[in-house]
């Protein structure tokens, strides 16, 4: 049973997935594709979490934690990244 | 029967997390801009793995396995609004476009508005009135979009060279918005210093003890207007507004407001507050009826007083 709730809840994280990674390659600019990362980011960590239950081995659950880390780190760098092109722009 | 409650409540929570990522997922594709589908995928993304996670620590049953789940749920909480924060700002900052559908845009307008007094006060450096203008420009608005206070201190000090007391009080108030209380006293001091005592910026010094809720001094001062200048209908308002909020010399204040109301030819709208004002006042001395009076006679100058038809409303 729990199998059957796990792989059709992962099916539905695909598919989210996939809608995030059509908003990645439309854009149109790149604030779009940070935001569009950033969810998919945290599709990944939902399908490993659920993952670890199917496999029944907690330590993906560890991956998840630093695969959220990582999520944030790389949406604060675009950011910054953004702030310094800007910068540049105006001066 | 407990493994049986478990999994349902497990399931559920999984189920809920999943159609919220689903919810998440539809957002981010269909909203029509940038910002609308920022503030969709923030919430239902975080809720969405909160959820799972809430889901499969009920399914472990497992002290480590709770708190690893504990640990994911709270960093998602603390980093996704403040990852989508930053990335709206540098976005907003790239001017990225707003729907063609959206209403306002506040802080371009008044980019806009702040461009235009720029202009003006170049083309005429010695209007005072137009550089209080810009300072209140440059001290609203966010220092990315291009407000500082330093910029809002250079003007001050231009009015300065024109009138020093005026100076003095544009200096004190940028230094009140910016919270540099000291600095914001010394300067509202010397303006009435400056100034000789005059009533004007006696109030002037009397507003800014009063933001600060040093009501003794703020009421020296505004008596002191007074005194100065006994027909200026807005000294004798502020120094009732200030006994209210004081809940001191109640008694002079309540004569101030009755002299502005024996006035029937001022402005309805100064006269509504000065009857609100002295419905406080007797509200404070416990006289109902009194103070029920005032009000209404504020709500008859000015049928818009929200305050009035509150505080109203309240005593019935």
């Amino acid at each position: 049973m729990i199998d059957i709730v796990l792989y059709i809840a992962m099916f539905l994280l695909g598919i989210a997935g996939i809608l995030a990674l059509v908003r990645f390659v439309k854009g149109p600019t790149l604030p779009d594709r940070v935001t569009a990362f950033d969810l998919f980011a945290a599709i990944v960590i939902s399908i490993m979490v659920l993952y670890s239950v199917i496999t029944e081995n907690s330590s993906f659950l560890d991956v998840a934690i630093v695969l959220s880390l990582i999520a944030f780190l790389g949406a604060m760098s675009f950011s910054y990244y953004l702030f310094k092109q800007t910068k540049d722009k105006d001066s | 029967m407990i493994p049986l409650i478990q999994d349902i409540l497990s399931y559920t929570s999984i189920g809920i997390g999943v159609l919220f990522m689903l919810i998440a997922g539809i957002g981010i594709i269909r909203l029509p801009d940038f910002y609308i589908r920022m503030s969709a995928i923030t919430k239902a993304g975080t809720m969405g793995v909160g959820f799972i996670v809430i889901g499969i620590s009920i399914h472990f049953n497992d002290l480590t396995i709770a708190i690893k789940s504990f640990v994911i749920v709270s960093f998602m909480l603390l980093t996704t609004p403040v990852a989508a924060h930053i990335i709206s700002r540098a976005a907003y900052r790239e001017s990225v476009p707003f729907w063609k559908k959206n209403l306002f845009d506040q802080l371009a307008d008044k980019i806009k508005s702040l461009k235009e007094v720029e202009e003006a006060v170049s083309q005429n450096p010695n209007d005072i009135g137009l550089k209080w203008k810009l300072i209140e420009h440059y001290t609203n608005i966010p220092s990315m979009m291009g407000g500082s206070s330093r910029k809002a201190v250079i003007v001050a000090s231009d009015i300065k060279d024109l009138d020093i007391a005026e100076g003095h009080v544009a200096l004190g108030t940028v230094y009140m918005k910016d919270r540099e209380f000291n600095q914001a006293e010394e300067e509202f001091l010397l303006a009435v210093e400056d100034s000789g005592r005059d009533p004007k910026y006696l109030a002037e010094a009397g507003k800014f003890y009063r933001f600060r809720d040093d009501y003794e001094k703020s009421l020296r001062f505004f008596e002191e207007a007074v005194n100065m200048d006994p027909d200026n209908v807005s000294f004798l308002l502020e120094f009732g507004r200030t006994t209210v909020l004081a809940q001191i010399d109640l008694e002079k204040g309540e004569r101030c407001l009755k002299t502005i109301l024996s006035r029937e030819n001022e402005k309805p709208a100064l006269l509504a507050d000065a009857a609100y004002q002295l419905a406080e006042t007797f509200k404070l001395r416990r006289e109902i009826e009194t103070a029920k009076d005032y009000y209404k006679k504020a709500l008859e100058y000015r049928p818009s007083h929200a305050h009035a038809q509150f505080r109203l409303d309240n005593l019935k």
